[in-house]
């Protein structure tokens, strides 16, 4: 019995040993003692030569994110169809001389998680450059639909034997552009008799290109539309009433009948001040010049009732004002 | 007879016909602009706040755009929300943004002395177009909103750092936890 208390207290002594030297070499490992060791054994130290790497490849010293085009991207991208060009500069350092690096392979990123802009091939600068700095100047591309927030900047350098150099230090900023295009801007109807019901716009879709990096109909954003009475111009007793227009994402064309006219049963504006939001409508960003349905939407009308009492006469919105389109 | 049906059956037709409302023949000729495009671009929007402290006052600008437009347009501004704090600093609240341009509307932040840190004023300014709408026409403007907040302050909060334990501390942490869980056994086993 004794024994057998005694070998258990052998094991438990060797176990705490064992814990011991653990909490031990933790630190030792932590603080690269073995790096020393290794050191003082062979002579060679790993820092030293991480750093004699660092003498042959191509250093980026200094990115000038403050170009004109910059501080204005922070205010806003221009609008679609045009595209803006962000003039940047940065200045490369070769220890060996700048005659060693490869000029055509200098380059800028600008990265937003999946989403790259860039310029690989960067024109340097004549009269720019010393024994070992070079300036380069870059146009990168952006796109009306980019987003607007902080875009990372990374400008590169390689020299004649492909080692790359970089610097990550460096943001943009992208403000925001809410921006469409509306066409056509004025409907027509191919004749109206009174009473006539179902009657569908001959020239619509009114399609929207988003034309800003602000999407519509997922956030803060809708697509909204004031309406307006059309008014006689005659007799301005007599209108076509607001609320006997529907807007619809869809159509059941012009020659259309009762149900199938998909637009007559879509949202009816409401006359007044307030703005009516155009229900399921949706406008994401992206190239809407592919012309695909990317970032567009698309609206069909319809007069669900022609008055009984109308007469002969021009109706239109002369008098109470145009319908609004808006996003906000 | 049936001669004098189908005279009334043309009258008929024929006052059918007449009785047709033309609304919308002339406005095509009308209106000179098929396509609307305009935007309007700021610095600062729902997810970027302007930070101003309390008691300063600040100027910045938003851009109108034309750019791609072929018409000179003219804009109504409009401040929706936030005119406590926000002036346009332009005499007309009419902007013309001509053809293939931008334009600024300058506008004045004011926080208030006593204005609470963290404060948040909410931004509204609707830019609407101002369209002539001509005799017989069916015309659409455009209009787009611009919010964004002020928030009382000198800029946004710096992130909490998260504490970082090293990997050796954690390894302490469990020896130490091991050792005690050991000395209870070793105890429970002297009392046995």
């Amino acid at each position: 019995m004794g024994e057998e208390v005694k070998k258990e207290e052998e094991i438990l002594r060797v176990f705490l040993f064992l814990i011991l030297m653990i909490i031990l070499i933790i630190p030792i490992i932590s603080a690269d003692v073995f790096g020393w060791m290794k050191k003082t054994i062979t002579g060679k130290d790993t820092q030293a030569i991480t750093a004699n790497i660092s003498v042959g490849i191509p250093e980026i010293r200094y990115v000038y994110n403050n170009t004109a085009a910059i501080i204005a991207a922070a205010n806003g991208l221009s609008q679609g169809p045009l595209y803006s060009s962000l003039e940047i500069n940065f200045t490369a350092y070769l220890a060996a001389g700048v005659l060693y690096l490869n000029h055509s392979k200098a380059g800028v990123n600008f990265t937003i998680p999946g989403t790259t802009r860039q310029n690989t091939s960067c024109a340097r600068i004549t009269g720019e450059s010393t024994t070992n700095l070079q300036n380069y100047t870059c146009n990168v591309t952006m796109w009306w639909w980019d987003n607007a927030t902080t875009w990372a900047i990374t400008a590169f350098a390689t020299d004649n034997s492909t080692n790359l150099g970089k610097n990550i230090s460096m943001n943009l900023t992208i403000g925001s552009t809410t921006a469409f295009d509306v066409g056509p801007v004025a409907l027509t109807w191919p004749g109206l008799t009174p009473g006539a019901t179902n009657q569908t716009s001959n020239n619509d879709p009114m399609t929207i290109n988003n034309t800003g990096n602000r999407a519509v109909g997922v956030s803060t954003l809708n697509l909204t539309v004031n309406a307006t009475n059309l008014v006689g111009e005659t007799t301005p007793a007599q209108a076509l009433w607001a609320k006997n227009f529907s807007i619809g994402l869809a159509t059941g064309g012009v020659s259309c009948v009762g149900d199938a006219c998909t637009e007559c049963a879509g949202t009816f504006p409401i006359q007044s001040a307030n703005f009516t939001n155009i229900s399921g409508s949706t406008l994401p960003t992206g190239n809407y010049t592919i012309n695909d349905g990317t970032a567009q939407e698309q609206l069909y009308f319809c007069i669900k009732i022609a008055g009984a009492e109308l007469t002969t006469q021009f109706y239109s919105t002369a008098s109470n004002g145009s319908w609004i389109v808006q996003i906000a | 007879m049936d001669s004098a049906n189908s005279i009334t059956k043309m009258k008929t037709n024929k006052q059918k016909t007449c009785e047709k409302i033309f609304i919308f023949t002339s406005m095509i000729i009308l209106l000179s602009a098929s396509v609307l495009a305009f935007g309007v671009s700021s610095a600062y929007y729902p997810e970027n706040p302007l930070y101003v402290p309390s008691g300063e006052e600040i100027e910045s600008f938003i851009t109108l755009r034309n750019q791609a437009g072929t018409e000179n347009i003219s804009v109504k501004a409009e401040i929706i929300e936030g005119s406590e704090i926000l002036k346009l600093t332009a005499e007309s609240d009419i902007y013309t943004i001509p053809a293939g341009e931008i334009t600024k509307v300058n506008y004045k932040i004011t926080i208030p002395p006593d204005a609470e840190i963290e404060k948040v004023y909410p931004i509204n300014v609707v830019f609407t177009t101002v369209t002539q709408s001509e005799s017989g026409s069916f015309g659409f403007g455009t209009s787009i909103g611009q919010t964004f907040s002020v928030v009382v302050g000198s800029g946004p909060p710096p992130p909490k750092e998260k504490p970082t334990i090293a990997p050796w501390m954690i390894g302490l942490g469990i020896a130490v936890v091991i050792i005690i869980i050991i000395i209870i056994l070793i105890r429970r086993k002297k009392k046995h």
